[in-house]
């Protein structure tokens, strides 16, 4: 079932605000839609996209699956359940449902910008430019499309190359959060600090959650001190995912107290003390760090003036 | 037509032991710090009062941690028993044990994390764990030697 005509306002409103960065607002929007229409299709899609926007990525699963069961054959359920399987990293899966969109729209901006994440997960930059070429003769002032190719360029070490695409993305429409993200890293690799951070900042007036410009702010951040940096760089490292993340601990764990008893044994006790301490210090570091770290990032949002929309 | 409020399927249904909840990183320590059992056991009851709807897999994570940790130990003592191994050579296997428990602690506490972001993101409370760990600490010295060095107090204490 799809859209009654108050549902359809509604939703429309949601698209604009999970355009904006604002996917916690537009979830709270879809949420009064299906509390007055459980059944429709087009909110539970637009609701998985919220979700994958505020990488609540289970629920947004369970949501797209919905969209799909209520209206197969519809392009939106498949492009929400693409995207999706490409949070999830399911690409296998997340192919079909681009091919069955290709099919349903096969010249639809929003099916090729689909086809060129699932590209960019596999790391195929040739479908993935192939696609966002198409793309952009579909609607060459479409700042989600030249951001897109603005990322592509950045995945590429092409800096240069990224630069003009976020400028478009950026005069085609000034606040568009994904373009001013974008910029931002671009103005970070070129070593201008200040101004990347006033892109950071510019997104989070949108959006204080938005994940990309808060890493944004946070590799900023990480370059003004190396002490807390390299606290960021290890998050960084191990935040691939909650079983990585735990295999990740457990392996550094694990070496530590084998080297341990290896020391004891092999009768080396000053540098089994040596070793102890280091594992002390790791222990403190990493539980003082973040708090510091994440007290410096809250400083900065603090001073962040939301947008009077927000 | 429904008015209900619609429920996204990961937020948590906190019941009546709402105010008992506390951030699961309190009791995946008190896994390192108090013991096993008391451990894993308070961070599946964290799931059940937070009404995380992963609870029922965070359970199972905390048996399989409490298990797989069971059969370890029981095996080094065997081992022991029957002479396969040295004493030094059972430390290394007990290693084993730690990550094991360790490991199903840190799936489950991930687990729980997400819905204790969602109950703290719509304004529901926590209660201080510190405290309650404090106290586990604490609490073998004032329970009956019995417990404290009775067969199963590696389970409990280790």
């Amino acid at each position: 079932m799809n859209s009654s005509h108050f549902g359809a306002r509604e939703l429309d409103r949601a698209i604009h605000l999970n355009d904006q960065g604002q996917h916690l607002a537009a979830i709270e929007l879809l949420r009064r839609v299906l509390s007055e229409e459980p059944e429709d299709a087009d909110a539970h899609a637009i609701l998985a996209f919220a979700l994958v926007g505020a990488k609540r990525i289970h629920a947004a699963l369970f949501e797209a699956r919905q969209a799909l069961l209520l209206a197969p054959e519809d392009v939106l359920p498949h492009q929400a359940m693409a995207w999706t399987l490409i949070a999830h990293r399911r690409t296998r899966e997340a192919r079909q449902h681009v091919e069955q969109l290709l099919l349903l729209d096969p010249h639809s901006v929003a099916a090729l910008r689909t086809q060129a994440a699932l590209a960019a997960l596999e790391h195929k930059p040739a479908e993935q430019r192939q696609a966002l070429e198409k793309a952009r003769e579909l609607a060459p002032n479409d700042p989600w499309v030249l951001s897109a190719c603005g990322r592509l360029a950045l995945s590429l070490g092409e800096v240069d190359r990224a630069w003009p695409y976020a400028s478009e993305a950026l005069a085609a429409e000034p606040e568009h959060q994904e373009a001013l993200v974008l910029m931002g890293e671009i103005l970070l690799r070129r070593g201008d600090v200040e101004d990347a951070r006033g892109h950071a900042i510019w997104a989070l007036r949108h959006d204080p959650n938005d994940s990309g410009a808060l890493g944004l702010l946070c590799s900023i951040k990480a370059r003004q001190s190396w002490t807390l940096g390299l606290w960021w760089h290890w998050q960084s490292w191990i935040g691939g995912g909650p079983l990585r993340a735990t295999l990740l601990l457990l392996g550094v764990f694990l070496v530590y107290r084998v080297a341990r008893l290896v020391l004891g044994d092999l009768d080396q006790p000053q540098a089994a003390s040596l070793l102890g301490y280091a594992w002390i210090a790791f222990v403190i570091y990493s539980w003082v760090a973040p708090g510091q770290f994440a007290k410096m990032i809250k400083k900065e949002i603090e001073q962040v003036e939301l947008q009077p929309n927000y | 037509m429904s008015t209900a409020r619609y429920k996204i399927m990961d937020e948590p249904a906190p019941g009546g032991l709402a105010r008992l909840i506390v951030d699961p990183f309190w009791p995946l320590l008190a896994c390192m710090m108090v013991g096993t059992l008391p451990g894993l056991a308070w961070l599946a009851f964290n799931g059940f009062a937070l009404g995380s709807p992963s609870r029922m897999r965070e359970l199972l994570l905390c048996l399989a941690g409490l298990v797989g940790a069971l059969l370890i130990y029981g095996f080094g003592a065997m081992a022991i028993e029957g002479q396969l191994l040295s004493a030094a050579q059972v430390r290394y296997l007990m290693l084993l044990a730690i990550v094991i428990k360790l490991g199903f602690g840190y799936m489950a506490c991930f687990m729980q994390q997400r819905a204790m972001e969602l109950h703290e993101y719509y304004g529901g409370g926590k209660a201080n764990g510190l405290l309650i760990l404090v106290g586990a600490i604490f609490l073998p010295n004032f329970l009956p030697k019995t417990v404290t060095h009775g067969p199963l107090s590696w389970l409990l204490f280790s």
